[in-house]
């Protein structure tokens, strides 16, 4: 993985999933696995920030295109209706850690529901900087990270997966996910062991 | 849920996924699950298709990959590499019992992965044609289905997966998504519950 053909894609890293008071804080069960994610995404973003790797920031604003009747149990329904991730509010925002490093994270809006791909300028900023790995991190495990990953997958990137900077629901769904299914279009690894392999390369 | 505006799709049906020596049946653990689905699938596109209600068929057809395509890792290059779901192949075939549907059935060609919305003319099918609502069968469960079903949601569509229509590698994993997955963005029924669903519509 060559850091200037790599773009890690930092997914729903907004207030109303992360801070501390965080709207959608109480849907994790763990309070612990919320920080913990968030502490091990932080660091790998540092560390990187000092390479030429592109960093990537798609903030989910839900718009009233997505409400649907017979879909009304539906997760995008239920964030509607608990008033998280609306456009033009504080808690649709990237959360001040990331916005801290200003230019050097591209923020790309247009993601209105859980594939960052779709309605969004990203597969061209991928094709204008001859990305051939993308790296993800981010929220939620099940929906916008697998969603998106596929869609990767399906466009022809190398695809990793940083095991300990994704936030699950139930433990069981996480190491599903990254002992079954990521495996199948993706490379699951913790970020500490990317960032050895990144270092080694780079000597 | 109304049969005007709903469409099957059938996802994944092709020799190599449901013959009895498709290339891809020794991915499951249990050839009886695919039976099993695969009957009541059928069941389900006879009585959809006398109502009549659009069926849309969207199997893989890998296209050949000439030797500077860079090769991505991951179950497609895999699949790929074991000759399964090649265009103009038998196993990319659709499987001997839809034949009875011939005419009924609607097929989109040219998807490549996961997800039978990508590079397909399938959403502009379903628009034009004013579906409001797919209810999905097939496979797999935890790929095919999945990628399918949510890009529906995000498009807009009303969902509905048929519990008892689709398989996937184990049983664990079909029970994962049928009870965590889905229900986070589809409904999740049963091929008789929607059938019920659909005749009431009838009525009205």
């Amino acid at each position: 993985m060559n850091p200037a053909t790599t773009a890690l894609l930092l997914i729903g890293f907004q207030n109303d999933q992360f801070s501390a008071n965080a709207l959608l804080r109480s849907a994790i069960d763990d309070a612990e696995r919320t920080d913990s994610v968030l502490d091990s995404t932080l660091r790998f973003v540092h560390q990187v920030s000092e390479s030429p790797m592109t960093v990537i920031v798609p903030p989910t604003e839900l718009t009233q295109r997505f409400v649907s009747a017979t879909n009304a149990n539906g997760i995008l329904w239920k964030l509607r209706e608990s008033g998280a991730l609306l456009p033009g509010t504080p808690g649709a925002e990237p959360i001040p850690e990331l916005q801290a490093y200003g230019d050097r994270i591209l923020t790309v809006r247009g993601k209105s529901g859980f594939n960052a791909f779709l309605n969004t300028s990203i597969e061209r900023e991928l094709r204008d900087r001859n990305i051939t790995d993308v790296v993800i991190a981010g929220a939620i495990t099940s929906l916008c990270v697998d969603s998106t990953a596929r869609t990767a997958y399906e466009l022809g990137y190398n695809v990793t997966m940083l095991t300990d900077c994704v936030l699950s629901g139930p433990a069981a769904e996480h190491d599903l996910y990254c002992e079954r299914m990521f495996p199948l279009y993706a490379r699951a690894v913790d970020s500490r062991t990317l960032l050895g392999e990144l270092d080694s390369a780079a000597a | 849920m109304n049969a005007r505006t709903t469409a099957l799709l059938l996802v994944g049906f092709e020799n190599d996924k449901y013959a009895p020596n498709g290339l891809l049946r020794c991915m499951v653990d249990s050839t009886e699950r695919i039976d099993a689905s695969l009957a009541r699938a059928l069941q389900f596109v006879r009585t959809v298709a006398a109502i009549p209600m659009l069926v849309i068929s969207t199997p893989i057809m890998f296209d050949p990959v000439d030797a500077t395509t860079p090769k991505s890792r991951g179950i497609l290059t895999a699949i790929r590499d074991m000759g399964a779901l090649q265009r103009g192949t038998w196993g990319a075939e659709p499987i001997a019992e839809l034949a009875e549907f011939a005419g009924l059935i609607t097929t989109i060609p040219n998807r490549q992965g996961f997800n039978a919305f990508a590079g397909t003319e399938l959403h502009e099918m379903l628009t034009t044609r004013t579906i409001r609502h797919v209810v999905i069968a097939g496979n797999t469960t935890g790929l095919c289905v999945d990628s399918t079903g949510r890009t529906a949601a995000e498009l807009g569509y009303d969902v509905t997966i048929l519990t008892d229509c689709i398989y996937g590698r184990t049983f664990v994993e079909d029970r994962f998504y049928i009870d965590q997955i889905f229900p986070l963005y589809a409904n999740t029924a049963t091929s008789t519950n929607v059938l019920e669903q659909l005749q009431a519509s009838l009525g009205e």
